[in-house]
């Protein structure tokens, strides 16, 4: 490695701030008051000396200690009440448990799974869980062994998430609250729809909620992608979802998968025949499974002439009305 | 070899002053450049850390300033480059991970686990053991296994050996060929698997969706020069699809359910809002005709804008397929 241009001295942010902040507040085994965090953290003693020590105006210093106590939260860093301290006390004094320092007992990494760790990471580069899994890397990298990490998997596995509801729905299931929604079925009706998120799932390459749908009382699942609004969340805190709730919504899902078939056929020697492996079927028929009619139109759609639908009718018919508006779309 | 990283964002900057100190706790000491490539971050930028490590301070309760790490610089700048803690009052260990970071490795972890080659590895159950600790009884993120290509294992092996490969292809024009290629990388997006691989019929690096490939075989020929000497150029981050100056820019509105066309084809610009949810974006198209399917797969939920010559190769594909009943009595 050699020095590049281009780059420059890091500025004294907040990274550093909270950085001290922690150090003090694993240190201290009685807690410290918030008056001996601003003189003992350099990033606020300076701000407590610029507003003229603790008989001036404090109201921004306390905004940014509640914002780097927010921040450290978000890090998995709680902060909390010492020992015989509580909130509303004058001399309330806070510290860190260094529980959260405590990794299982030997816990390392070996330089072979730090690489198959940042493939995993890789996974979401450029996605809304790039931050996570990034961070979550580097904390690891303290617990792995030192080793060649220029050694290519040959592979670069990528998921987007370019639904704008992702982030607000995980934030959601993250804190337990309600969502809701405009969404469009299938069938185009758009309708409002409030759920108990539960988990984003990515099956067959699409983002879909699972949750209980709050006015049929019953668990449905939503893509992503036929959400039409932004995601609004309501005060009301859910209850967590059993593993056996999300086992059982993924089941019904396979079974309507599986149930649902549709029979096609492809054009020899076109990207078709190689896309649904009819290459070496005589007659170029298959059948295929699929969630909703207009999910397998979208993927029968874009083989143009190379398919053509034997069955359901109503496929067949989707299709056709389907291309009748592209192209009136583009005249 | 990774890309090195000159600045990094404020979270990363306080995850990695927490690790560097608890690697060097552990190790004692280590050179700076194994230190920054361990990070995959410059040696400037480690220097950077490493002075800010000296400079923290805090005062502990009714005590004297003090800084709990020293870390001799002109060692590092003058002398053998060596980093270590001379003094080290701090604490031992970095924080575990969250359960959101536990939850973003885990479904990657899983996914790897499901493809050819991974399902058995140790290292992977190994990891998943450990990180499942973290993540909540429920997952609110989880990614499910998904069918892979029967091609993506042989191809993957022909990368790690150094070999090339012979396939059958079939491009966007429809024009099938047995291919000689040599793979560098497997990539996925979206739903879609593709090699970028050097191709010899074109001799340039190429990029091919493996569901347009079939009967792909190692061939025992070594990669060539050229194949190896792209593979040092090659970015791993870089989009499936580059536009190059020579394409045509094609302007498209979406509605959400076709947002994933901006997202595979990759928008030259920042997309604008038209509607409650519809979005404007321009793309760059090297061949026009495969604007047909791509369009044409969103149905109404894809329309284009400009250029005219876009919107006919759209309104021709879609005409084709839906006059095109009458051809197929041949297939029986």
């Amino acid at each position: 490695m050699t020095a590049q241009t281009g780059w420059k001295q890091e500025p004294d942010d907040q990274s550093e701030r909270l950085y001290s902040l922690t150090l003090a507040l694993v240190q201290t085994e009685v807690g410290l008051t918030k008056d001996e965090i601003f003189m003992s953290i350099r990033g606020y003693r300076l701000d407590l000396e610029r507003a003229g020590g603790f008989h001036g105006d404090l109201v921004a210093l306390n905004k940014k200690f509640d914002r780097d106590k927010e921040k450290l939260r978000e890090l998995g860093v709680q902060i909390v009440p010492a020992a015989n301290s509580s909130e509303g006390d004058s001399d309330y004094r806070y510290r860190i448990s260094r529980e959260i320092f405590e990794w299982p007992e030997g816990t390392t990494i070996s330089s072979k799974q730090l690489q198959l760790l940042e493939l995993a990471a890789s996974l979401w580069d450029r996605a809304a869980l790039s931050p996570e899994a990034t961070n979550a890397i580097t904390r690891l990298r303290a617990i792995a062994d030192i080793g060649d990490a220029s050694i290519s998997q040959g592979i670069a596995p990528r998921i987007s998430t370019v639904e704008p509801s992702f982030s607000p729905l995980k934030k959601a299931i993250e804190e337990r609250v309600q969502v809701s929604f405009s969404y469009r079925r299938a069938d185009g009706q758009e309708a409002i729809r409030t759920v108990e998120p539960w988990q984003l799932a990515h099956i067959n390459g699409l983002w879909m909620l699972l949750g209980l749908d709050v006015e049929r009382g019953a668990p449905r699942n939503f893509l992503l992608k036929r959400i039409h609004s932004k995601v609004g969340r309501s005060k009301q805190v859910i209850t967590e979802p059993t593993p056996e709730q999300i086992a059982n919504a993924k089941s019904e899902l396979a079974e309507v998968f599986k149930a649902n078939v549709a029979k096609i056929q492809v054009r020899p020697g076109t990207t078709a025949a190689m896309h649904f492996e009819t290459h070496n079927l005589p007659k170029g028929e298959v059948e295929l499974n699929y969630y909703d009619l207009a999910l397998l139109a979208e993927e029968l759609l874009e083989f143009g002439q190379s398919v053509r639908v034997i069955s359901p009718p109503e496929l067949k018919e989707l299709i056709r009305k389907t291309l009748e508006q592209v192209i009136s779309n583009h005249a | 070899m990774p890309k090195l990283k000159f600045s990094l964002p404020g979270d990363e900057r306080y995850n990695t002053l927490m690790s560097i100190v608890a690697l060097l706790q552990r190790e004692d000491e280590m050179h700076i450049d194994d230190l920054a490539e361990h990070f995959e971050v410059s040696r400037e930028s480690m220097r950077s850390m490493l002075a800010t490590l000296n400079t923290t301070s805090f005062m502990p309760r009714n005590a004297e300033e003090q800084l709990p790490f020293y870390i001799d610089l002109d060692r590092i700048d003058d002398e053998d480059g060596m980093v270590c803690l001379e003094l080290d009052n701090g604490p031992q260990g970095v924080p575990t991970i969250t359960a959101s970071q536990s939850v973003a490795l885990l479904s990657g972890l899983r996914y790897l686990k499901s493809m050819p080659d991974f399902e058995e590895s140790d290292d992977v159950d190994e990891l998943i053991t450990l990180l499942r600790g973290y993540q909540p009884v429920v997952a609110g993120i989880e990614i499910e296994p998904t069918k892979f290509d029967s091609d993506l294992s042989i191809l993957k092996k022909a990368i790690l050996t150094d070999k090339r490969i012979e396939c059958l292809y079939v491009n966007s024009k429809g024009e099938e060929s047995r291919r000689s290629i040599d793979p560098l990388l497997l990539i996925s997006s979206e739903d879609h698997w593709y090699l970028r691989g050097y191709c010899l019929k074109n001799k340039e690096v190429r990029t091919f969706r493996l569901d347009h490939m079939v009967d792909a075989e190692i061939v025992d020929i070594p990669r060539s020069e050229d194949a190896l000497s792209a593979a040092k150029k090659l970015d791993e981050t870089a989009p499936i699809y580059s536009p190059s100056s020579s394409d045509v820019e094609v302007e498209l509105e979406l509605q959400p359910e076709a947002y994933q066309l901006a997202g595979l084809v990759g928008a030259v610009r920042e997309p604008s809002k038209v509607g409650e949810e519809t979005i404007r974006v321009t793309i760059k198209l090297g061949y026009l005709p495969d604007l047909g399917p791509l369009v044409c797969r969103y149905g109404t939920n894809a329309r284009v804008i400009a250029p005219e010559a876009a919107k006919e190769v759209v309104r021709k594909f879609a005409l084709q397929a839906l006059n095109d009943d009458t051809s197929w009595g041949d297939l029986d």
